[in-house]
């Protein structure tokens, strides 16, 4: 079979639209990570729970788009603030073994949640994004997938300045590090834990937002997740640039070996790029050297 | 301070004047971290009231404390490891920057200029002050402990305090390491102006350099008073020497690999 070029440059261009989500949902998994050593294994279902308070907004009460994103983004930093009010703070002085189980099950509480509001019947959200479609020279971009990559590279741009320049970078890091140093210094920890878990839970509610109005939204959406985990394991943990790169490149790798060599070969060439950087660099590209590994 | 129905401090009284060095003292298990804790707001004492000049903190948490002017070090070092030493000094000023979060960015030039200035006090009044200008962008993480622990004391005195509280200061250290901390907290009294409350098991270094000493047993004040009177308590001499007192204070701190 010959590889045209035009073919390439599409898939590539779908790839990195998907990667993008994949980052963006990555970063807010290593946002809560960085500060508060919590592997939060529910962000693919917290994607998934901002996305149908995104579809009850705009179709359910059809709110236009300008009202029903903004309302999304704050119940789902709400959402992301109870969570860990209830679940992780109390649970702040144990075996971080035991906040991760915790939100395995935290997983099944969201599913739970969204099939009994909405059923799991999988549903498309409302047309927001402009449907023309985008050419990129010859190549031609479906534009859902060309506004989402365009807004989560923005959003990712933001958050990357925020955390480079912005000193409570730094206090995030040293909750992380340390807890008990980071209070005597006069760092709020709880603030910081709560803080963490409500950005985390926004940016992940607006990669829920995009998935969504790609692919349509079901309870099983949250699987999403499973590729986001590899994304922050080959990036790194605790590194923001880490899960934009890794995320581009494994969304690139999947669209182009599932174009070219078929369906099955995805899988396999994520998890064989999983497995290299697990023997190569145990801490991922761009992670710290001492992170604890579970 | 009870610990479920251990009683760990049990109606102890501990004066601290200003601008003094008070030592608190006593067998392994006495209450001495307890009652630290329960000063810098760690623990919260069930009875019992902790007063700053007057005035009752005893419900104020931990990281409130650290504004009002109380710094503390831990047994056990807790720095930010992976970060430099100048970064876990830096952070101790955390507290005090008047510029907020999202100020950083409105008044860009105001946080900078904030940055520099806390830079260079921190390099004049800090890391010269304590010798530690070799080693500042290293990461605390290689450091050997001795170093290591006075990186806590310097982390503790970027935040200013008005009163400086360390946990076994010399706890695992060597002659020298120990000689140059008890120095160097000498020099933090008598040029900062600080009061220092500390905890140690170092017999030697807390008769040379406390004011004020306070023995503690089974959570209970047995004597207190200058080094001199203290060593000279029968009580005292008691808890360490025979009976029911831990005898072997001075040397019992917990062997501490030097960190690679």
């Amino acid at each position: 079979m010959a590889i045209e070029f035009i073919d390439i440059v599409e898939t590539s261009l779908a790839g990195l639209g998907t990667g993008s989500l994949m980052a963006l949902t990555g970063v807010a998994f290593v946002i809560i990570y960085k500060a508060t050593k919590v592997i939060n294994l529910a962000i693919g279902e917290m994607l998934m729970i901002g996305a149908f308070v995104f579809y009850g907004f705009s179709a359910g009460l059809a709110l236009p788009i300008w009202a029903s994103v903004p309302a999304t983004l704050v119940v789902a930093a709400l959402i992301g603030g109870v969570i860990e009010r209830t679940m992780i703070r109390p649970l702040l002085k144990d075996n971080p073994v035991s906040v991760f189980m915790v939100t395995i099950g935290l997983t099944s509480v969201l599913i739970g949640v969204v099939e009994l509001v909405w059923s799991a019947e999988p549903r498309r959200l409302p047309e927001f994004l402009p449907q023309q479609p985008v050419l990129l020279g010859d190549a031609f971009i479906p534009s859902k997938t060309a506004y989402s990559f365009l807004i989560a590279s923005a959003v990712m741009a933001v958050l990357i300045t925020v955390f480079a320049f912005w000193r409570g970078g730094i206090a995030l890091r040293a909750t992380a590090t340390d807890r008990a140093a980071a209070s005597s210094v006069g760092i709020d920890v709880p603030g910081v834990f709560s803080f963490s878990w409500m950005l985390a839970a926004t940016v992940a509610a607006l990669a829920g937002i995009l998935v969504g109005s790609v692919g349509g939204i079901s309870s099983a959406m949250g699987l999403f997740g499973l590729s986001v985990f590899v994304v922050v394991i080959v990036g790194g943990l605790d590194s923001i640039l880490g899960a934009l790169i890794a995320g581009l490149f494994i969304g690139w790798l999947e669209a182009m070996v599932g174009r070219f060599m078929g369906g099955e070969f995805k899988l396999l060439a994520t998890f064989s790029i999983l497995l290299i950087v697990l023997v190569v660099r145990p801490y991922g590209l761009f992670g710290t050297h001492e992170i604890e590994r579970l | 301070m009870q610990f479920g129905g251990v009683k760990a401090l049990d109606g102890i009284e501990l004066h601290v004047e200003p601008g003094s060095i008070t030592a608190l003292i006593g067998p392994n298990g006495a209450g001495k971290t307890s009652a630290f804790n329960s000063i810098s707001g760690f623990y919260k004492p069930k009875t019992g009231r902790v007063l700053l000049d007057g005035q009752d903190i005893t419900g104020v948490p931990a990281r409130d404390r650290a504004k009002l002017g109380l710094a503390r070090t831990f047994q056990n070092i807790a720095l930010f490891r992976g970060m430099t030493v100048l970064d876990n000094i830096k952070l101790g000023r955390h507290a005090h920057l008047t510029t907020g979060v999202f100020d950083a960015f409105l008044y860009w030039g105001k946080a900078r200029r904030e940055e520099m200035e806390l830079r260079a006090e921190i390099e004049r009044d800090v890391i010269d002050f304590l010798e530690l200008d070799h080693i500042r962008n290293v990461p605390v993480a290689i450091l050997p402990y001795g170093l290591q622990k006075k990186v806590e004391l310097a982390r503790a005195l970027a935040m200013r305090p008005r009163i400086l509280m360390l946990d076994e200061p010399v706890a695992g250290m060597n002659r020298e390491e120990t000689e140059d901390m008890a120095r160097a907290i000498l020099d933090v009294r008598d040029e900062w102006g600080v009061t220092v409350l500390l905890v140690e098991h170092d017999m030697g270094m807390v008769m040379d350099i406390s004011d004020h000493v306070c023995v503690l047993n089974f959570g209970r004040r047995i004597a207190a008073g200058t080094p001199a009177e203290v060593r000279a308590n029968p009580d005292v001499i008691k808890a360490y020497l025979g009976g029911s007192g831990d005898p072997r204070n001075g040397t019992d701190a917990a062997p501490v690999s030097e960190v690679a």
